[in-house]
């Protein structure tokens, strides 16, 4: 599959048949490829002769001079050869020592609730109307935001919500987390065969729901886990808190030798539901989802690392919390009435665009190949420097430093912003999007909902490189980038929450999916 | 009186206990000394040409070699130490007088509002106060000063402003480190978590550098001070020198105000008082007052007896609180033993160790020849390893379990016992404020080691050693107003209260 051309259906318009479409996953041109793989490999390119001509002049004498004329010169001055031995001995245990640890991503497993937690789009509109709290035109706002929003009619809704009447309290919220959290560590732990107790490092994040004792502890004491666990609760750190909790687990390991870190990321919707008619308040109502995953990182070396899927190779971090306008654009305050809800400003796309340029800023020269970055560098002089104004800014094309891209679900525009931004075909954005549509906003878990797509559509590769990036309210952007380390087979992926119904993906999901009214009851 | 000859012999046992911990705590220097001198007894006189002899003999590229892998060895050895941490200022929240609320203006709220609390409930609110080690200048935020309490996120966010950045203006007021010299941000409050964070608060208002690294941590109650100090510690290891940490602890009350009528649940309310304290941690040595020496975090929450026993929920009504168990104090003493059984090796000087490792083994073989002998432990003196300590300020029956367990004097755990006098119960700022009372005593010297303790809900219990580097320039402080006035005697039951 990966070196055949895709073949796609048209997006909605051509109403009839598929037509095929070459080169749909935007590949590059020949001579860009040619013009790539000569910069990539310019160092050996370069090299070559001075290599042929070494070998061609040690040619001239036979092997065993060589040998005897390398061993004569140690044996003349034994204490100095020892000398130079032990030095280079310090000198490499040194450079070793610099090195930061690598971090292994074990396995991971996302939640996949039952089926009565189901929430069709029709459900959704029930509940809103019996709860009696909403204007009509507050009820007809959020069906227009359900019918554009991308999501399916297989989404999940913790019980507490979907009662009648929905009786939302602290203890079905402990409820929603145990259910998630347990879930999802019991398939990782399941999956990876690691014991509870041999967990050193645990990072549990969820923004919007912090009990005391904390989720963490609440890990620690269903599993019993050692009295010396680093556990850590990250709370209120938003839709990119996932990739925090990974960053600040990498760190973990970095001082914490031989040991597994367990990372929780999840959201809990019971406690979080909008009871007010705030309109920038009622878009996360529409959008969020139950949902949550595990995830499994080492630094052992060994039979770990052998069984690891993917190694973790760079993340980065970007803060806009210094500007006011990003600073306010997700805020959580009181509307009107009282009641509690988390407004979404209508700067959201353009404090998400900058905040994306931030980041690619610092990750590009990490990860792009030379050759893109010489193209942006060239055209970057020619416009600053000789003032070539009519040279168009160019964009480096990053399907050149990633196969795969998990871009966290957090709405439809999102992702079609990103997708125009970086210039990612349909087949690139389809994990994303088809998790939007199969799961909805889970918030800090969907960027592994997407990875687990990507596994169970039998696209992972050793060697490949995936790329995830989420967003956040402070306003944070922060991105992730993992390299396979063996080949993953849809095959044997038992507890993938897609694997049971890959056949059925990817779906074209229109621009408007109508409501059906519910009949008056 | 004495008889003469028995004070000889504790003087002559004293001065004994003293030549032990000289020669046992300086083993290595002893050796170095007797060898040294066994050497230069057959080697006397060695004359400076036999030196230079010796050198000049050996090739020059071999005494090149040889110095290069010495200084190489050396370096490597230092490698291999994790970098220290030190704390570069700290810094906390001063509150002004108008947030007071004395005993009578507790117990006046409470009387208007009867549907909150009966008569029975108020004289149990007033025993409680009374012998509660809480003094009359503690301050509560605006919320609680209105009838009812004003719990709204409004309130609470007022608040968390007013705590947060006056502790974070208060510590860049004191040291050179610019904001934008911060690379990371860990605040913690447990009970409150608002959208967008402290962490992010933090950078808005001091606009942060945009690669700056933000940490929030919720729910992890009382010791979770000692938490993030562990993580900054952690994060400061594997940082490049010169990497700064903001640490921010506090926690938020408007929100949490208990309304039901659960007394296990009504205890927060009496005795949390408002605080917050920041402090700036760096892996340089330059501008530093302390070094961080070693921590022990001891996490019981496997144990459902330590998960449960203090538990946020609601009661029948509804009413979310949180509610300390029965057995809170049995937990809370077992938890410290563990922590401290696996400190102890860690600080104590190797003459106590010595004395515990003794009294293990004479109890290990009397109990073999006699069956089950209870021999009481050698129970290790922790001031021979510090001088001055800083244990949470939970409440007195807490600091009067740890002063007798440990075997400190009034004098250790004076600057505890003050603390929650003057500032009550500030949750995971207290040890903070407390090392400022000790600082604002001019008692920190230059070398003196300092053991801070804390616990809360998890349940947790985290202790850390420092080592003073350089103490306070001047007096300032939380407690420069009011430091004359102390330390005041604490009666058992403070009476007066109507």
């Amino acid at each position: 599959m990966s070196g055949a051309v895709q073949q796609q259906a048209e997006p909605a318009g051509a109403a009839g048949s598929p037509t095929v479409i070459r080169n749909a996953r935007h590949r590059p041109s020949t001579l860009k490829l040619c013009y790539h793989l000569a910069v990539s490999n310019s160092l050996y390119l370069l090299l070559a002769p001075f290599a042929a001509a070494l070998a061609h002049r040690l040619s001239r004498h036979p092997l065993p001079d060589l040998a005897a004329a390398a061993r004569s010169a140690l044996t003349a001055n034994p204490p100095l050869a020892v000398a130079l031995l032990g030095l280079a001995a310090v000198l490499a245990t040194v450079y070793l020592a610099r090195r930061p640890r690598a971090v292994y991503l074990l396995d991971f497993a996302c939640y996949k609730p039952g089926p009565e937690h189901v929430v069709t789009r029709e459900t959704f509109m029930r509940q809103s109307a019996a709860a009696g709290v909403f204007t009509d035109e507050n009820l007809a706002f959020q069906r227009k935001i359900l019918e554009r929003s991308g999501l399916g009619q297989g989404t999940y809704f913790p019980r507490a919500v979907l009662n009648s009447p929905p009786n939302p309290c602290m203890a079905e919220a402990r409820a929603e987390a145990e259910a998630v959290m347990f879930g999802a560590i019991d398939q990782v732990l399941a999956k990876t065969g690691v014991r509870a107790r041999d967990i050193g490092v645990v990072v549990v994040n969820c923004s919007l729901f912090n009990p005391t004792p904390s989720l963490s502890a609440m890990i620690v004491n269903h599993y019993k886990l050692r009295g010396n666990v680093a556990s850590y609760n990250l709370g209120g750190m938003g839709c990119s808190a996932g990739l925090i909790s990974i960053d600040l687990a990498k760190q973990l390991l970095q001082v914490h030798r031989n040991t597994y870190a367990l990372v929780v990321s999840m959201e809990n919707i019971t406690l979080n539901w909008y009871w007010g008619n705030n309109r920038s308040m009622l878009m996360s109502n529409c959008l969020f989802r139950m949902g949550g995953a595990a995830v499994l990182l080492t630094n052992r070396g060994g039979a770990a690392r052998r069984r690891a899927k993917y190694q973790l190779v760079h993340t980065v971090r970007t803060h806009q919390g210094a500007d006011d306008r990003a600073y306010r654009c997700v805020f959580q305050e009181e509307d009107a009435s009282g009641r509690v809800g988390v407004a979404l400003s209508k700067d959201l796309m353009a404090v998400a665009g900058e905040a994306l340029k931030t980041n690619i800023t610092t990750l590009g020269p990490l990860v792009l190949p030379m050759s893109e970055q010489i193209l942006f560098l060239a055209s970057l002089v020619g416009r600053r420097v000789f003032g070539l104004r009519s040279l168009r800014p160019y964009l480096p094309d990053f399907k050149l430093a990633f196969e795969h891209f998990c871009i966290h679900a957090g709405g439809r525009a999102v992702l079609d912003t990103i997708e125009g931004s970086l210039g990612l075909s349909a087949w690139h954005m389809e994990p994303s999007r088809m998790t939007l549509y199969r799961w909805g906003n889970t918030s800090s878990s969907s960027l592994w909902y997407e990875l687990a797509y990507t596994e169970a559509q039998g696209r992972v590769r050793r060697g490949h490189r995936a790329w995830q990036i989420a967003f956040g309210s402070g306003f944070k952007c922060n991105s992730a980038v993992w390299r396979a380390l063996r080949d993953v087979d849809p095959a044997e992926e038992v507890g993938n929450p897609w694997v049971e119904e890959i056949h059925r993906f990817p779906v074209e999901v229109p621009k408007v999916e109508s409501v059906v009214a519910a009949p008056a009851s | 009186m004495a008889p003469l000859g028995s004070s000889r012999s504790s003087s002559k046992a004293k001065a004994l206990k003293a030549l032990y911990e000289l020669v046992v705590n300086n083993f290595l220097a002893t050796v170095a000394v007797a060898t040294l001198a066994a050497v230069l007894r057959t080697a006397w006189p060695i004359g400076n040409d036999g030196l230079y002899g010796w050198l000049q003999a050996a090739r020059p590229v071999h005494v090149l070699t040889a110095v290069i892998l010495t200084v190489a060895l050396v370096k490597l050895r230092r490698m291999r130490r994790p970098r220290d941490v030190y704390l570069v200022e700290y810094g906390c929240f001063r509150p002004k007088p108008w947030f007071r609320a004395p005993y009578a203006t507790c117990l006046e709220h409470v009387r208007l509002m009867p549907y909150l609390a009966d008569e029975e409930d108020i004289a149990w609110g007033r025993r409680l106060l009374q012998r509660s080690g809480i003094g009359e200048e503690t301050c509560v935020p605006y919320a609680y000063h209105y009838v009812p309490p004003d719990r709204s996120l409004g309130a609470s966010r007022d608040e968390t402003e007013l705590v947060i950045f006056s502790a974070v203006d208060d510590v860049f007021a004191r040291t050179a480190v610019k904001p934008e010299e911060i690379d990371v941000v860990i605040v913690n409050c447990s009970i409150f978590t608002p959208t967008p964070v402290f962490a992010d608060m933090v950078v808005n208002r001091y606009k942060l550098r945009a690669d700056v690294r933000s940490v929030n941590l919720s729910g992890m109650g009382c010791s979770a001070g000692l938490i993030s100090l562990q993580l900054a510690k952690n994060l400061l290891q594997v940082a490049p020198p010169g990497t700064h940490v903001l640490v921010v602890s506090t926690e938020i009350l408007s929100s949490q105000y208990y309304v039901g009528s659960k007394r296990e649940m009504l205890l927060p309310n009496c005795l949390f008082r408002m605080g917050a304290a920041a402090m700036i941690l760096s892996n340089s040595p330059e501008r530093a007052r302390f070094r961080l020496a070693r921590m022990v975090r001891t996490v019981a929450a496997a144990l459902d007896a330590g998960y449960r026993c203090v538990f946020q929920e609601e009661d029948d009504e509804g009413n979310m609180g949180i509610r300390l168990s029965k057995d809170l104090v049995a937990t809370a003493g077992q938890t410290l033993k563990s922590n401290i059984v696996a400190f102890g090796p860690l600080v104590l000087p190797v003459s106590e160790q010595l004395l515990v490792v003794l009294s293990l083994l004479k109890r290990k073989l009397l109990s073999l020849r006699r069956g089950s002998s209870k021999v009481r432990l050698y129970s290790p003196d922790f001031r021979t390893a510090f001088e001055h300590f800083c244990i949470h300020a939970g409440g007195r029956a807490v600091i009067d379990e740890v002063q007798r367990g440990l075997g400190l004097s009034d004098e250790d755990v004076e600057a505890s016992r003050m603390t929650l006098h003057r500032f009550g119960n500030t949750s995971s700022s207290s040890v903070l404020y407390e090392l400022a009372y000790i600082e604002a005593k001019g008692r920190m010297k230059k070398g003196d080691r300092l053991w801070m303790i804390s616990f809360g809900a998890g349940f947790e219990c985290n202790s850390a050693a420092w080592e003073c580097v350089t103490p306070a320039a001047n007096a300032d402080g939380p407690w420069i107003d009011c430091i004359h006035r102390y330390p005041v005697q604490l009666p058992k039951v403070v009476e007066g209260i109507i």
